[in-house]
């Protein structure tokens, strides 16, 4: 067969690595529209909730794909091109003819849908027809091949089996078609019976008998009479057979292919570690999952419509089921497979999306990447969630797709293009792209993925940002995951910082990446957490400790097996639950202090120590390849190799084990070849190496059909993405990043050269590079500015943190953090300006009561931040532990849980992402009454304190805008404008309303700014 | 294991057909029992204890269907396909096809249930079910059991050396699905159930392989070759009052790895018959111990008729239709592999496969 792709560029559906021979004709392109719009009423059918002929309507389209297909799969000249669109034609015809005798289109929306959908496929069918029927007309001494009955079938490629990997099965079959449910998803009333009707009199008699009961009446109570109900027709049960009858031979086949489908759904949670398996104990799991692929692909064609059926017979959403689905469809070679598994998607619960997302990575086929690409396109949102997850999985994303999705502002979709501009497009590109993603977005999601990405793209000045938003009280949640993302890619200055925030809020992950940080300051803090008392914590802190020194202070522990019982064992007066001994880091702190006493001469402050050597990124790739590295902590190392080497791979720690080996391997090569300085901090040391050849993305494939059928109209989309309105042009490689029009936002800490607090530096000031520098400047070293060497002397007494109990006297190096030096207060920064309201930290001493709870610290107007975009701050003085919020252990908040990443978004999320997510945060309504976009404030006026600026209309609609938006920021927004208090805003605001209402042509104006600045504010 | 090139045999495999309860090819039962597949399914018939009996039997094929009846519909399509590349090349050529003989090991005749038209009409029906010309003349039927397996390749190995014949199918054919068998396997305490650990779990099968002189094999896709085989009686086979100490398989495997070393440690991979039964361990054990020198460090010892269930007589087909068909797809565990069966009675068999050498070969 002569392979022509149904996009027009590739091999057959059945080969799409098979070159074409002819650029595809006319009937291409027709039977790809006609293929996608059949799908896509086949999809609305369920929505139509009239009795009608499902079965037919069912069979008509799905017969209308398979010749679809054909078409697709031959030649421009060959008989079944002509025929296929004919038939294909014909039968959606039929289809449409039993839909619109089903019911009205006007009542029924979904049934309009679905016609429309039918109408556009048959419109491109009979075009796509009628354009064949002329070429093959001028080239009739040309034809070649076969009708549509013949029984030519592809060939497929001598069979292969998977070892370590899935093997891309090819085999003869035909076209596979989808198997959609069409059955009504709401519950069709019932069907008025019949008129009962009796036989009519036949001769002369009947007739008379029948006249003389009808008159009698006896005809009447018949007629109203419930006849009873006949049992004659009903079938009796077969009797048994003594013996089991023969079945037919692919019935043989497909019980086969059952058992291998629940197999590999089994799989995808077998292959995952438990708590004491390692990376490489997933092999034989996996190993045993492609042989049941394989045993699956040895069946043949007569076993595919399985693998659907399995999927909608769940009885409730499965992930598993879902795997199996897209692995195994996207193991069998052809476009019609993976489209066969897209349809079964889209009629999928969500929670099924983490096991799809899975298959979809894990499988080898190409025909996934297209499809997810069309996926892209359609109008679902959480699906193109789903195909970025997928295509950022497979290193895939089409850099055209990137681009065009860079300007959209769902964080669902902008996450993913963070996570995309991690790996994708050329460096400066990316760079400039996620800066201005940083630049514009609120989502803390968004941002830090863009952080993430900017770091493993080797781009120092985001370090920056990083530390700015590590002083940012307003957001804690951000604060902490850039703490760890500052601890995986930091400077050795960054030390500070990094432990007041670890006194202000500890966390697991916090002190982990502390120990990948590798500074011998975070010592003694980490000793101070094996007294915390938190379990989680105190572990981390142990093995932070281990990763710094190499120490060798392990002991075996007994730990309980994580079993979950019956309620009836509680019943039975519980059950010992089992232990095993595991080898776990020392978490007696005596054991430490003593071990550091002696040790921690040998460790200077100077050096990045990775288990008691100067650290070196191999050390990443050692760490990786150890088979007692706990699967828990790959993805961790993983994004640290990724943030310190910079270089792109193809590696994820969830992926094949046979596959993450040969990228461990080519990925010691690269890290041994690069010249970085052990024991430094240093920061992407790949940026400047040219880049890894990395496979061909494919062009985002121009899907005809959903195009058509889903893209909102361009002024819809401006509208949406910004288009006209953007107050932000997407920043060029180098460009500064842009900043807001019209009125000056409230956060907008980038484009400023970052300063570095000279209490910081040593009382030297230094300037980091802007954001927007060039990413090529090298990671300039600075001295060392932390008030602490190690090892010191004994804290002066009263000076000391709380000390655990038992523990006597400080250690040397346990020096105090900066944040928990009692009755100190950090002094001020004169070279940075002070954040508009600052949570004052109350003096702490030992055996004094708790101190008051802290007051909001308004700076006066003088004080106040310039309007212009903030520069990046240097740290404030954080809070003290005791009068912060405990710090959360909820899985939410665990910023390495939470902070995206390649390798862990498909597997690891319990959900890729949640529809309610996406929503905008409402606005408030305009009040019918004044017509305002906010509700006027209804407190009585009172005077102001200080003196009542006056507000142009523009800064007056802005600030409107921001009170509605950001309620809770209302005393910095005053206080920017230099309003004494709310008193003063309420006189200006009295002003203008005056104004406002005595000009209607004023009013307008105000309500377009308002309406402007809302549309923008809200990006 | 050394890696010492591979022996170069006369007599290669050019093709494979296979048809198990799981799966109907070569291929599936190949990778269905790589995948571990296994459905013993209970049947109408009823043990000692009133439970009833389980067998790995084929679901194509009504329970109802016993005897030569059975036989056919097991083997007729795994000879088809063992025919395939003969047939096809001969169809090519636009010709008559020629007859092949046909060499199949069948169940002991003194095992019960054994039905005696087999030894007539099996051929026949087996050329009218397959569609493959059989050359009658130099057929011939072995009903010794497993062991019979190999002695079925023994005298395939002499046709085709023979030089008289173009090419030989040889295979095996074997069910325990019968009243009589299971019946007497129940009484023997040999049929795997919940009271009977020492038992195996019957089941049913059809294996063949189209074996060509090399030289004859141009143009055709070489699977693998038969190195060796050869057959030997147990003095002390199960049931002897004396204990069996293994020396008719030992003598067996010491005559089949001869031309690749006794002592070379060149085999890696070892397909057995052995299946749950006591006493075929054992043998088996000994024998392994006793020619350990010819076998790797790393020999991996598989047990395929643990999921397909015991296919007695096909035993010896089947392993090596399974060997060649991992070669063939690439995920085979050694490139020789030695194949051992023992016979409920006193015969024992064993043959060494390998992959082909290849362009070497020649």
């Amino acid at each position: 067969m002569t392979g022509v792709d149904r996009d027009g560029g590739g091999g057959s559906p059945l080969d799409p690595q098979k070159p074409p021979k002819e650029p595809p004709g006319p009937g291409h392109g027709a039977a790809v529209l006609a293929r996608n719009a059949i799908e896509e009423a086949l999809l609305v059918v369920p929505d139509i909730a009239l009795t009608m002929d499902r079965a037919g309507i069912g069979a008509r389209l799905t017969r209308a794909i398979q010749c679809a297909y054909s078409v697709i799969d031959s030649h421009v000249l060959a008989p079944v091109h002509y025929e296929g669109l004919n038939e294909a034609a014909t039968l959606v015809g039929e289809a449409r003819a039993l839909l619109s005798a089903a019911g009205d289109r006007s009542e029924m929306p979904p049934l309009g849908r679905c016609l429309d959908h039918l109408g556009v496929a048959s419109s491109a069918l009979r075009g796509g027809a009628e354009a064949v029927a002329q070429l093959q007309m001028a080239r009739r001494t040309e034809l070649r091949g076969g009708g549509i009955g013949g029984d030519e079938i592809p060939k497929g490629r001598p069979f292969r089996a998977s070892i370590g990997m899935p093997r891309l099965h090819a085999f003869p079959r035909r076209p596979m078609v989808p198997h959609l449910s069409l059955d009504a998803k709401e519950e069709i009333a019932a069907a008025p019976p019949p008129p009962k009707s009796l036989a009519p009199p036949k001769t002369l008699d009947e007739l008379t008998a029948f006249a003389k009961a009808a008159s009698s009446g006896e005809l009447e109570k018949k007629l109203a009479a419930d006849e009873p109900e006949s049992t004659e027709g009903e079938a009796a049960e077969p009797p048994p057979f003594a013996f089991e009858p023969a079945v037919e031979e692919a019935e043989v086949l497909r019980r086969i292919a059952r058992d291998c489908l629940e197999d590999i759904a089994v799989g995808r949670d077998l292959r995952k570690p438990n708590a004491m398996e390692s990376w490489l104990d997933q092999e034989p799991f996996e190993q045993r999952l492609l042989d049941n692929l394989d045993a699956f692909a040895a069946l043949g064609g007569a076993a595919l419509p399985m693998v659907t059926l399995y999927q909608a017979e769940a009885p409730a959403p499965d992930p598993g089921r879902a795997f199996a689905t897209a692995l195994v469809l996207g193991s069998i070679e052809g476009r019609d497979t993976t489209d066969v598994a897209v349809a079964t998607l889209k009629q999928s619960q969500p929670e099924t999306f983490p096991g799809w997302i899975e298959g979809f990575w894990l499988a080898p086929g190409p025909a996934i990447d297209t499809a997810m690409a069309d996926l892209l396109t359609g109008p679902r949102l959480e699906l193109r969630g789903l195909a970025l997850d997928v295509l950022i999985a497979r290193r895939m994303v089409p850099a055209d797709t990137v681009r065009r999705l860079s300007e959209r502002r769902e964080p669902v979709v902008a996450v993913r293009v963070c996570q995309a501009l991690g790996v994708t497009l050329p460096r400066d590109e990316a760079v400039a792209l996620l800066e201005n993603t940083m630049a514009i977005h609120e989502d803390d999601d968004v941002w830090l993925a863009a952080a993430e990405s900017l770091l493993r793209r080797g781009h120092a000045p985001v370090r920056g940002a990083l530390r700015v938003a590590l002083t940012d009280a307003a957001r804690p949640a951000r604060a902490d995951r850039a703490a760890v993302l500052l601890a995986l890619g930091g400077h050795e200055t960054d030390a500070e910082p990094l432990l007041a925030h670890l006194a202000a809020r500890p966390t697991p992950v916090l002190l982990r990446a502390l120990g990948r940080f590798g500074h011998v300051a975070a010592l003694g803090a980490l000793l101070r957490e094996l007294g915390s008392g938190d379990d989680e914590r105190v572990a981390a802190a142990a093995e932070a400790l281990e990763r710094i020194t190499g120490a060798g202070m392990f002991e075996i522990v007994e730990e309980p097996w994580e079993v979950e019982l019956p309620p009836e064992a509680a019943e039975a007066g519980g059950l010992p639950i089992p232990t095993r001994k595991v080898q776990k880091p020392i978490v007696d702190a005596a054991r430490w202090e003593a071990w550091l006493r002696q040790n921690a001469g040998r460790l200077d402050d100077k050096t990045r120590w990775r288990g008691g050597r100067p650290f070196a990124p191999v050390a990443i790739v050692d760490e990786l390849e150890a088979k007692p590295t706990p699967p828990a902590r790959r993805p961790e190392a993983a994004l640290e190799l990724a943030i310190a080497t910079s270089l792109v791979s193809a590696f994820a720690p969830d992926d094949w084990v046979a596959r993450q080996k040969r990228h461990l391997a080519e990925l010691r090569e690269q890290v041994e070849s690069l010249d970085y300085p052990a024991g430094t901090w240093s920061f992407g040391a790949a940026r400047n190496v040219a880049p890894v050849a990395q496979p061909e993305a494919p062009k985002a494939a121009p899907v005809v059909a959903r195009t058509m059928a889903f893209e909102l109209p361009a002024g819809l989309i401006a509208s949406l993405t910004g288009g006209a309105a953007m107050p932000f042009q997407p920043g060029a490689p180098g460009a500064q990043p842009p900043r807001p029009a019209p009125g000056p936002p409230l956060e907008d800490s980038s484009g400023e050269p970052e300063t570095l607090p000279d209490a910081a530096l040593g009382g030297t000031t230094a300037e980091m590079e802007p954001l927007g520098a060039s990413a090529d400047a090298p990671d300039r070293k600075r001295p060392s500015a932390l008030p602490f060497r190690a090892p010191v002397g004994p804290p002066a007494v009263g000076a000391a943190p709380p000390v655990p109990q038992g523990t006597g006297a400080m250690p040397p190096f346990a020096a105090a953090p900066p944040t928990a030096r009692a009755g100190v207060v950090a002094p001020p920064r004169p070279f940075v300006a002070p954040p508009p309201a600052v949570v004052a930290p109350p003096p702490v001493r030992l055996g004094v009561p708790p101190s008051p709870p802290p007051q909001l610290v308004t700076p006066p107007p003088a004080m106040a931040p310039a309007p212009a975009p903030s520069a990046p701050t240097a740290p404030v003085a954080p809070v003290p532990p005791s009068v912060t919020q405990p710090p959360s252990t909820a899985p939410g908040t665990d910023p390495m849980k939470t902070t995206s990443s390649f390798a862990r978004s498909p597997a690891l999320g319990p959900l890729p992402f949640t529809a309610g997510a996406t929503r905008p945060t409402p606005v408030p309504t305009a009040q019918p009454k004044t017509g305002l976009p906010f509700t006027a404030p209804a407190r009585p006026p009172a005077a102001s304190a200080g003196p009542v600026p006056s507000l142009t209309m523009e800064q007056y609609a802005w600030a409107c805008v921001q009170l509605s938006l950001r309620p809770d920021r209302a005393d910095d927004l005053f206080a920017r404008f230099g309003f004494a208090d709310r008193a003063g805003w309420e006189q200006c605001d009295r002003g203008w309303q005056d104004q406002l209402n005595g000009d209607g042509v004023l009013r307008q104006q105000w309500v377009q700014l308002v309406d402007h600045y809302r549309k923008t504010s809200a990006r | 294991m050394t890696t010492a090139p591979l022996p170069v045999s006369d007599v290669v495999v050019v093709g494979v057909g296979a048809r198990a309860h799981h799966g109907l090819t070569a291929l599936q039962v190949t990778m269905s029992v790589r995948a571990g597949k296994m459905d013993a399914r209970e049947s109408h018939l009823i043990d000692k204890h009133g439970d009833p009996m389980g067998v790995c039997r084929l679901m194509s094929i009504g329970d109802q269907i016993m005897g030569i009846d059975r036989f056919v519909a097991l083997g007729g399509p795994a000879l088809t396909q063992a025919a395939f590349p003969w047939t096809s090349v001969e169809r090519r050529k636009s010709q008559a096809i020629r007859p092949l003989p046909v060499v199949v090991a069948l169940p002991s005749a003194t095992r019960p249930g054994f039905d005696a038209r087999l030894r007539e009409h099996l051929i026949r029906a087996l050329e009218a079910r397959s569609q493959v010309p059989v050359d009658h003349a130099r057929s011939a039927l072995v009903t010794a059991c497993r062991g019979g397996g190999v002695r079925a390749f023994e005298l395939a190995l002499e046709l085709v050396r023979g030089g008289e014949v173009p090419a030989v199918l040889v295979g095996g054919i074997d069910t325990y699905f019968d009243p009589d068998v299971l019946e007497w396997l129940d009484a023997e305490l040999r049929l795997h159930s919940m009271q009977t650990e020492n038992g195996f779990i019957p089941g049913e099968g059809a294996a063949f392989a189209l074996l060509m002189s090399r030289g004859r094999a141009t143009g055709m896709e070489r699977l693998g070759q038969i190195v060796s085989a050869a057959t030997t009686l147990e003095p002390r086979p199960y049931g002897h009052e004396e204990p069996c100490l293994g020396q008719g398989i030992t003598a067996a495997v010491r005559a089949a790895v001869a031309p690749v070393g006794a002592k070379a440690r060149r085999v890696g991979w070892a397909l057995t018959d052995v299946a749950n039964e006591r006493h075929r361990v054992d043998e088996w054990s000994y024998a392994m111990a006793r020619n350990h020198e010819a076998f790797g460090h790393d020999l991996v010892h598989d047990q395929p008729l643990l999921k397909t269930g015991d296919v007695g007589a096909a035993s010896a087909a089947m392993l090596v239709a399974m060997a060649a068909t991992r070669w063939q797809t690439g995920c085979a565990v050694a490139d020789i592999a030695v194949v051992a069966t023992h016979s409920d009675g006193a015969e024992r068999g064993a043959m060494v496969v390998s992959m082909d050498p290849g362009p070497a070969a020649a």
